[in-house]
């Protein structure tokens, strides 16, 4: 149904600061739906895009984030695009993620030509996962195909995919965390130098070949001969060998397997089987209790507890400090494709607001604010190994959500007591005592109860007012 | 294009393309081949013109 009333981002809207090197369209927010404004300059393309078959196609692979059509004049055409539940980025997502979301962009630029389109950019902001599918969210990313042209994004797509996939995967699997230093994708020069000749044929053609050449280009424009400046081409044949083999390449990538501290936690015997029971059973009364839409697990491992919060409904972010687990997770997630999305996150450093003005990337607090926090077998991590005191914890996790489930360990834990084995215990406020009196300063306990088979006690705690 | 695509970029890439293009080849010859011991196997060709094999999948 068409909305009669024109909606203008500048006088109806808040706009979205992520989006505004596309002169084609702009995004913005009014309340909790996102528009897209498309400009008359791409009204060609869009309808081509509409009108072919294309957005069908990829709509129905959920490599494209569906939209409606809710305006339209000589001037403007406003979608309103489906809601992405919760933003990440590339620097957040694990190995499998990075893999998929550039597979996703390969792919649907070679099914693009089909339709005598190309993607015009390859920028992994464009990728959103949703329910386990990575998915283009920019409409407007197509542009008329000629035969002839090369690939534009071609650059692009080296520096956010090829180059982060390739040093985590000869490497380290934490080096996509580079993106968050470098917005427009990881330097090819600098990729070159970092992977020191690994990474075979395929390394070397799209980023230590690749890398010279943009350095033996990089002046051309200053020539004043612009005739020396020449239209490149390539045949259709070429592109898609090109796009081809890229895929090849890609799909060839493998997750290098390294035993990690907390990658197989819930696989090694800190638990018996009853514990593992009965902490679940007390989570599941509790989210039956809070009924949350939406819930961040903020130490979340494989998934384990996060699936029982999706299991009730909940949209489900499943953050962890270790890429091992976080992969694990989503191993289960694009298979199933529930409505949980794992993500690598840093509790001690969490993802800051970067990009121009720090605005363009928002920073996790900024993001969302999660129906309810889970915190299960963490707090003597923050607390003893990163020596963060209680009521700091306690004032974070409050300005994130009213409602937290959290796991107090305590000393007696072997957990606890391998943490202290190497170093002084200068813990003295780390006791049931201590932490309830710092988390009542923000919180009010609902219910509490212990973990059978253990010394731990999980809580309800709800934010006061 | 929105942003500058790079003439360094566009250059290797009619390298690297020319490149996939002769692998692509390569992988046919080789398929052919390979099949020629294989009774009743279809070679796939390497290089395709767009039409994905299988609409059941992107």
């Amino acid at each position: 149904m068409m909305v009669k009333q024109k909606m203008m981002m500048n006088s109806d809207g808040i706009r979205e600061y992520g989006s505004f090197r596309d002169p084609a369209g702009r995004v913005y927010w009014v309340g909790d739906s996102v528009y897209r404004e498309v400009n008359s300059l791409y009204f060609e393309q869009y309808d081509k895009l509409m009108e072919s078959g294309l957005y069908d196609e990829l709509v129905k692979f959920h490599a494209l984030i569906p939209h409606e059509e809710v305006y339209r004049d000589e001037k403007y055409i406003t979608i309103r695009p489906q809601v992405i539940p919760f933003i990440s980025y590339p620097y957040e997502w694990s190995f499998g993620e990075l893999k998929d979301a550039a597979l996703v962009t390969l792919k649907i630029h070679r099914r693009a030509m089909k339709h005598g389109m190309i993607l015009k950019d390859a920028t992994a902001y464009n990728i959103q996962f949703v329910n386990g599918y990575a998915t283009l969210i920019d409409t407007l990313s197509f542009d008329n195909y000629t035969d002839g042209d090369a690939w534009g994004a071609y650059g692009q797509f080296c520096r956010h995919f090829l180059a982060p996939l390739l040093l985590m995967a000869y490497k380290d699997f934490t080096l996509n965390r580079l993106l968050m230093l470098f917005i427009d994708g990881i330097p090819l020069d600098l990729a070159t130098s970092l992977l020191s000749g690994k990474g075979g044929m395929f390394a070397r053609q799209h980023i230590i070949w690749h890398s010279r050449s943009v350095q033996r280009h990089n002046s051309d424009g200053k020539n004043k001969n612009k005739d020396s400046v020449k239209r490149i081409s390539i045949t259709k044949k070429q592109h898609l060998a090109l796009i081809d083999s890229l895929i090849r390449g890609v799909e060839s990538l493998k997750f290098p397997h390294k035993d990690t501290e907390w990658g197989t936690y819930y696989s090694n015997t800190n638990y018996d089987d009853s514990s593992i029971r009965s902490k679940k059973e007390i989570l599941n009364r509790y989210l039956d209790k809070i009924q949350p839409g939406t819930v961040w697990d903020m130490g979340a491992n494989d998934g384990t507890f996060s699936s029982i919060a999706v299991s009730k409904g909940a949209y489900t972010v499943a953050f962890d400090l270790d890429p091992v687990a976080v992969e694990s997770n989503y191993d289960q997630v694009r298979i199933n494709h529930s409505t949980m999305l794992p993500l690598v996150l840093d509790l001690t450093n969490p993802s800051p607001s970067i990009g121009f003005a720090n605005r363009e990337r928002r920073s996790i607090s900024n993001r969302q604010r999660p129906d309810c926090l889970l915190a299960l077998a963490i707090i003597h991590h923050l607390a003893i190994s990163n020596n963060l005191p209680f009521d700091m914890i306690a004032e974070w996790f409050s300005s994130l959500s009213d409602c937290l489930i959290i796991e107090f360990v305590p000393k007696e834990d072997s957990q606890v007591k391998l943490l202290l084995a190497t170093r002084r215990d200068i813990f003295p406020d780390y006791s049931v005592e201590g932490f309830e009196a710092s988390f009542l300063n923000y919180y009010s306990i609902v219910e509490k109860e212990h973990i059978q088979g253990s010394k731990r006690i999980l809580y309800h705690m709800k934010k006061r007012n | 294009m929105y942003f500058d695509p790079g003439t360094g970029s566009l250059i290797i890439q009619v390298i690297v393309a020319g490149l996939a293009v002769l692998a692509g080849y390569f992988g046919i010859i080789k398929g052919r081949f390979l099949g020629f011991f294989k009774k009743g196997k279809k070679n796939d060709d390497a290089i395709n013109d767009g039409e994905t094999k299988d609409d059941d999948e992107l």
